[in-house]
């Protein structure tokens, strides 16, 4: 259960990110979360809505685009989607696949409000 | 109007960054740094002071212990091999910074090993590249062999497993080949051994699987 530091760190990152660049409030950050990226995407929800009004405001909002985990056989080159992390190819049965998505943790975007601009 | 500000930047970047050049730094100065996983009690320190016994008058070794609370790995190490108590005050797991400070504080640079004996957990550790060359998962056979499949990104992200307690295979119901036809649907590769800190049964091999892995890093 380590959600809490990842939200922690999120924060930290869009703060920085939104200073560089005008310093509007942040209204909208979008996290790619993947399936074997270590992080429920749940428990993300709540540390966000616990941490997030005080660190960079109430208006914030997170959405989280799932990344389901995926894979290709390097034996016939299959893309395949792993399902209950059984690391097999379908195909022709190797179990020489490697990750090609699913472990990532990765702020897409953020979206600022206009500095002057009231919501 | 909202501005969009594109970042697709890896959240763990920075700590990945460090962690890449702390192996980096590692392997330029032929140290194998070695990150011990597993469940609380399944025997990490245990193999430790036998391995430090085994091997730690032909090698040099240091052990960094990570522990929520309470330094008393770190104390029972201590007899045994130079030790660093990285304390992490609640935390389910072990970061690189800690590790790199902890390592700073032990002040050797000669080392061959550098184990990191992480915190009891398997599940928040495999998220944590702490610059090892070498994770390594231990399970101990009153844990049940069905283990691996239930943790998946241990295992997965591992190269060796190490099936601990062997002493007491004769009185639990844990078969070490389902647990390792378990664990390699998950990672084809993973090397295994078994091992008993009471008995001393696998530790020799052991000990050899780590000096054939520090021949690859001092080659």
């Amino acid at each position: 259960m380590h959600e809490y530091s990842v939200v922690r760190s999120l924060l930290r990152q869009v703060q920085e990110i939104a200073r560089s660049n005008g310093g509007g409030a942040i209204e909208m950050i979008r996290l790619a979360v993947g399936e074997f990226s270590g992080v429920e995407c749940t428990l993300v929800e709540l540390a966000f809505r616990d941490l997030a009004p005080e660190k960079i405001g109430r208006q914030a909002k997170l959405e989280i685009q799932k990344i389901p985990l995926e894979a290709k056989c390097e034996n016939c080159q299959q893309k395949i989607i792993i399902t209950n992390y059984q690391f097999c190819c379908p195909r022709c049965n190797s179990q020489q696949v490697r990750i090609t998505a699913g472990d990532e943790l990765t702020i897409i975007d953020i979206e600022l409000r206009e500095v002057g601009v009231n919501a | 109007m909202n501005q969009t500000i594109t970042v697709n930047r890896d959240l763990k970047a920075d700590l990945k960054e460090q962690a890449n050049r702390f192996r980096q730094r590692m392997s330029d100065q032929g140290t194998l740094v070695v990150n011990l996983v597993s469940s609380p009690g399944a025997g990490k320190t245990s193999l430790l002071q036998r391995t430090a016994t085994k091997i730690g008058d032909e090698y040099r070794l240091a052990v960094l212990v990570g522990d929520l609370a309470t330094d008393r790995d770190a104390e029972r190490l201590k007899p045994y091999v130079p030790v660093q108590q990285l304390t992490t005050g609640g935390a389910c797991h072990l970061e690189i910074p800690l590790v790199e400070s902890g390592y700073e504080r032990l002040n050797q640079s000669d080392l061959d090993i550098l184990f990191i004996e992480n915190v009891g957990n398997l599940v928040c550790p495999a998220s944590h590249d702490l610059g090892e060359h070498l994770r390594v998962t231990l399970l101990s056979v009153t844990e049940g062999d069905d283990k691996p499949g239930k943790y998946p990104k241990m295992f997965r992200t591992s190269q060796a497993m190490v099936i601990t307690k062997s002493d007491l295979l004769p009185y639990v119901p844990f078969d070490v080949s389902s647990a390792v036809e378990d664990a390699r649907r998950i990672q084809p590769e993973l090397d295994f051994l078994t091992t008993s800190s009471q008995t001393l049964a696998g530790v020799d091999e052991w000990c050899e699987f780590l000096v054939r892995q520090l021949r690859k890093i001092q080659k």
